[in-house]
């Protein structure tokens, strides 16, 4: 294969070809990578990190708001008015997450969606506000008006050039004199503004970033919106520093907001949303309703039993029971649950892995997958991902009796699939076992004792890709309970929320600032809230300097 | 539904009222007197086809001709090692008059009406998939379908980033060159109704402006789409003019913004802010533009309906503003996506994991017999027929649609290349012995009512699971072909060939990629 890549790439790197359609791949493709401790590879995508990987200041890329971000921007902006929905395209995952920075470019579509919406917004909202307004509908009240808007729109306080550049919507043009109208203009404007649409860092002048660049940070990563006017207030009196920061980090985290966007990014990270496409077979306990709930379930075990204070990293892996109602209990066996869902302590249930929520994303519709159990243990758990399959792989179902025609476990037809012969054992010996691990659990994660009448095997051992270090497990519970005293897990978390919280960024790249957080995570009480704290205050995050 | 309302004369009615009065020249792509400049659909599905029910012998058939599934059980390789290039050259006319409606394969039967205008393949393979080294095999092969070619880079395990332009964009880019303001209709119909992308690994790419590539979002909502090109005109006000003035006025100071921020900005961030300008200069001309009274039927409320009738009821909806936008000249490059039909659509069960269940388990290495008879997972193959079929009878719908429409020198669709793809030649990463069919183009120079089969004679690029030394034509020539009709000055799309060792063979291997597909104009 190399020498066919190798021409290829010597082709399209041949200046001056005619008649192609070549384009040349990103600048930096080839950019220089590094590790933390734990083992995990650095790659920072072409232009960002190079800095960082050196542990060096670096820039931050600029952002576009993503779909969510920009839904509930608009959502908080406009809190007072009733906001009819807006239509935006979603942005594509990209390093786990769908707010990297790599995947926010501008389209034809989407900048006709921002161009449309705005025009509906302002159409729908600009006479409810004038008519909110208790000033005289003059120029100066105007000015007022955009000038306060507009310091929410920006998410920092405008200049005077700005302000007297809204203004003039009133002063003159087809504006002029017509408060409605100048204010729908002035709104029009506010939401396709590169200050609205897009989250610039252009510093305080010290080569620090502001204040209010600081606040817009911290509400974008803990809330996934706008920052309130609270902190606003922050920015503008300078208490976004020292003790002062951290009292705003615990009063966003005990926010309902933090919930909404911590989950959002929880949600991308477990890839959650993939459960809304499973479908499972007949006799299974599966619906729509079902499924929400044991979206919602999972949701809650990651919420309150992981990242809220009380919390802890070690129960991501290990804390014995999930949220049950009477809905999905049977899948729990559990027979007593009341209609809302509730904790049960459940020694067959042992942290996220043995969430039905989980495992029945990793399922087909009539049986589990070990295969997609162990991609996903090694990939967002691990941060180890297994290569994608060759060309021509066989992707069919495994058999379900061997040549003798005897009936064989979901496990043994595994181990047919991809057993030696057929070449793919190189890579599913360190990938099946994490899922032979949970063959306790079926199709819609419900525990079983027997695999077509015969016994489970649940052991399994394996070094991963990268990882260092042997697993050898017998069962869900003992895998979890390695994993959750790895460091290699906690990496691979602080990995996750170091990504999500700086969009791709420098930061995302820097080993120094992850080997710092890892210590953190390493503490055996450290819980999900003291990664995020600790990325939250961490002076490259919430006190960077600006890099040109 | 209703029936389609277009007509020559709706066609061309400039909406005068919309114009505020300007007096401006009529849109790029209106008919002009000397000949209509070509259109471009692509029309994608994932999932792969069934060559079973896709490949033909027709009752005159020459021996020598040999019988696909013999063919294609050879170019997979999974039977007795082979190193004999298969070199059968054969078409036959769709309209000879000894073809007989029982010679139709199942999927081309659905097209008998449109043979004239229709354009078969069989032989050709994706070879770029074989030294495309990221992403899974869905991806690679999405990819080459896509755009012709492998990919830049792989991210988040099995995905892959494309290195070239999807078609769509290479033709949108090249009609830029002389109305810088065309754009395309990018649509992805699903029951949902959501804008977006068109699944895990279907995309689109458009250049981003930074040297790269960007995935281009499509829409799901036919109603903002009609409401955006298609509405709207009968609600005019008398303070239209004085709203026009206020949106320039507003695209105005936007540029402003975006110019000075760009210029506090460097790198990819200034290259970002630049483009997302341009686009809003782009959009504010194509405000300005009079809009065409261009008719095309309102789309269908789908409230109550079913699932499988109301992804119906939208595919038929933007497969009519298609045709009502090409036929009007409001756009003249359209993809449209067949990604996410509900399984209950062509008869299977709402809870069909097609994915898995059917199409990974529907490979016809293992069980085509020499006469195309089927075995093994025949279930899993007919629900893969199903599914083509299904495809088949919304896609022939529009075809009949561009075909009913007339423009002076025939009919919309004759001025219209319709590439109708699958990103596998079958439900398991298959590459090799892919069917493409294309529509219409007649006045492009495409010889079209034909079926074309293709040699196997190119050494095989991949290196696992395939034991025979050849494979088929590169399928991007036939992109190449396409290009060309639609007026692109090209050779090749990615490489003029591909010269290396043949990991497999570990002997030298040469590809030509470059130059059209033969016998096609």
């Amino acid at each position: 294969m190399r020498g066919l890549s190798l021409a290829l790439a010597l082709a399209a790197l041949a200046p001056g070809c005619q008649g192609t359609l070549e384009v040349p791949l990103r600048p930096g493709a080839n950019t220089p990578s590094s590790s933390t401790g734990s083992g995990i590879r650095l790659t920072p995508p072409a232009g960002v990190g190079e800095r960082a990987l050196a542990c060096e200041a670096d820039h931050a890329p600029l952002r576009r708001l993503n779909h969510a971000e920009y839904q509930r921007t608009i959502r908080d902006l406009f809190r007072d008015y009733t906001v009819p929905p807006v239509q935006i395209a979603p942005d594509a995952r990209r390093g786990g997450f769908t707010n990297n920075f790599e995947a926010l470019n501008p389209s034809t579509l989407l900048v006709t969606q921002h161009q449309e919406n705005a025009t509906m917004l302002a159409g729908t909202l600009a006479q409810p506000i004038t008519d909110a307004q208790t000033c005289g509908l003059d120029e100066a009240c105007f000015r007022q008006l955009v000038t306060d808007l507009g310091a929410r729109a920006y998410r920092r306080p405008l200049t005077t050039e700005e302000v007297d550049e809204y203004t003039s919507f009133f002063a003159a043009g087809p504006g002029q004199g017509d408060f409605a109208f100048a204010l729908e203009m002035a709104l029009t404007t506010f939401l396709q503004s590169p200050h609205f649409i897009y989250r610039p860092e252009l510093g305080a002048g010290d080569g620090k970033l502001s204040q209010h660049e600081i606040a817009s940070r911290l509400s974008y990563f803990l809330w996934g919106t706008m920052p309130d006017d609270a902190l606003f207030a922050a920015a503008a009196a300078g208490d976004l520093r020292g003790p002062g920061l951290e009292a705003e980090i615990d009063r966003m985290l005990a926010d309902g907001r933090a919930r909404e966007g911590l989950l959002t990014a929880t949600s991308e990270w477990l890839e959650l949303d993939r459960l809304e496409t499973r479908l499972k077979g007949e006799g299974y306990l599966w619906s729509p309703e079902i499924r929400d709930e044991l979206r919602e379930s999972v949701e809650r075990f990651m919420w309150e039993r992981v990242i809220s204070e009380g919390g802890s990293l070690e129960a991501l892996m290990t804390a014995r029971g999930a949220y049950v109602s009477s809905r999905i209990g049977p899948i729990f066996g559990v027979t007593d649950a009341g209609d809302e869902l509730e904790w049960r302590e459940l020694d067959d249930r042992h942290g996220l892995l043995t969430q039905p929520a989980i495992l029945a994303t990793h399922a087909h519709g009539t049986y589990g997958s070990p295969v997609l159990r162990g991609v996903f243990i090694l990939t967002e758990v691990l941060c180890d991902p297994p290569q994608p399959p060759p060309p021509g792989a066989s992707m069919g179902e495994p058999p379900t009796e061997d040549d003798t025609g005897s009936v064989i476990t979901n496990r043994r037809g595994y181990e047919l699939l991809t057993q030696s012969a057929s070449g793919c054992a190189s890579c599913h010996d360190q990938i099946n076992p994490f899922g032979f691990a949970l063959e306790g659990y079926d199709t819609v994660g419900a525990v079983r004792t027997t695999d077509q009448g015969q016994p489970i095997d649940t052991t399994g051992s394996t070094v991963g890709f990268t990882l260092g270090e042997r697993f050898a497990f017998d069962g869900a519970e003992d895998l979890a309970t390695q994993l959750g005293q790895s460091s290699r897990v906690r990496a691979c978390v602080v990995d996750r929320w170091v990504r999500y919280a700086t969009g791709g960024g420098a930061l995302a790249y820097d080993p120094c600032v992850r080997e710092e957080i890892e210590e953190i995570a390493s503490r055996p009480d450290a819980t999900l809230r003291d990664i995020v704290v600790a990325i939250a205050l961490h002076p490259k995050f919430a006190d960077a300097e600006i890099v040109e | 539904m209703s029936k389609l309302r277009l007509n020559r004369r709706t066609f061309l009615k400039l909406g005068a009222a919309a114009t505020g009065g300007l007096a401006l020249s009529g849109p790029a792509g209106l008919v002009e007197a000397q000949g209509t400049p070509p259109r471009f659909l692509m029309i994608y599905a994932g999932g792969g086809w069934t060559p079973r029910a896709t490949f033909m012998r027709p009752s005159f058939a020459d021996p020598s001709w040999g019988h696909w599934a013999d063919i294609l059980r050879i170019a997979r390789g999974n039977g007795t090692p082979n190193t004999t290039p298969e070199t059968s050259e054969f078409e036959f006319d769709f309209t000879d008059a000894r073809l007989a409606r029982g010679d139709m394969s199942r999927v081309l039967d659905v097209f008998w009406d449109q043979r004239s205008k229709l354009l078969a393949f069989e032989g050709l393979a994706m070879l770029s998939t074989g030294w495309d080294q990221f992403g899974d095999g869905h991806a690679r092969n999405h990819l080459a379908t896509m755009t012709g070619g492998p990919s830049a880079y792989e991210y988040d395990g099995v995905k892959s980033h494309a290195a070239y332009r999807s078609l769509d964009q290479v033709v949108l880019d090249h009609f830029k060159q002389t109305d810088p303001l065309a754009f395309s209709f990018d649509f992805n119909p699903n029951v949902a109704r959501r804008s977006g992308t068109s699944g895990f690994h279907y995309f689109l790419y458009a250049n981003d402006g930074m040297g790269g590539l960007a995935r281009l979002p499509t829409e799901g909502d036919p109603n903002a789409v009609f409401a955006r090109h298609f509405g709207g005109l009968d609600d005019m006000t008398a303070d239209l003019e004085r709203r026009r003035m206020a949106e320039r006025e507003v695209f105005r100071r936007l540029q402003s913004q975006y110019r000075d921020l760009a210029g506090r900005m460097s790198g990819f961030d200034r290259m970002r802010l630049e483009t997302h300008r341009a686009l809003l200069d782009e959009l504010d001309q194509r405000l300005a533009r009079p809009r065409v009274a261009c008719e095309a039927p309102s789309v269908a409320d789908v409230t109550g309906l079913d699932r499988a009738s109301a992804y119906e009821s939208d595919w038929n909806a933007f497969a009519d503003m298609i045709a009502a936008g090409f036929g009007c000249g409001i756009t003249r490059v359209a993809s449209l996506s067949l990604n996410a039909i509900p399984p209950e659509a062509y008869g299977l069960a709402a809870d069909t994991d097609i994915h898995h269940d059917y199409e990974h388990n529907s490979d016809p290495t293992s069980y085509y017999g020499p006469e195309g008879d089927a075995g093994g997972n025949v279930a899993a193959e007919e629900g893969m027929i199903q599914r083509q079929l299904f495809q088949a009878r919304l896609v022939q719908r529009l075809i009949s649609r561009l075909d009913q429409l007339p423009e002076a020198d025939g009919s919309v669709l004759d001025n219209t290349v319709v590439l109708y793809v699958s990103e596998l030649a079958n439900g398991n990463h298959g590459s090799e012995y892919c069917p493409f069919l294309v529509f219409g183009g007649a006045n492009t120079g495409l010889r079209t009512g034909r079926y074309l089969k293709y040699p196997q004679d190119n050494p095989n690029p991949w290196n696992r699971n395939y034991r025979n030394e050849h494979t088929g034509t590169p399928h991007s020539r036939l992109y190449v072909s396409l290009l060309r009709a639609l007026g692109l000055d090209i050779d090749y799309i990615h490489a003029p060939s591909i010269d290396g060792v043949v990991p497999h063979l570990g002997t030298s291997g040469t590809i030509d990629m470059s130059g059209p597909l033969a016998r096609l104009t």
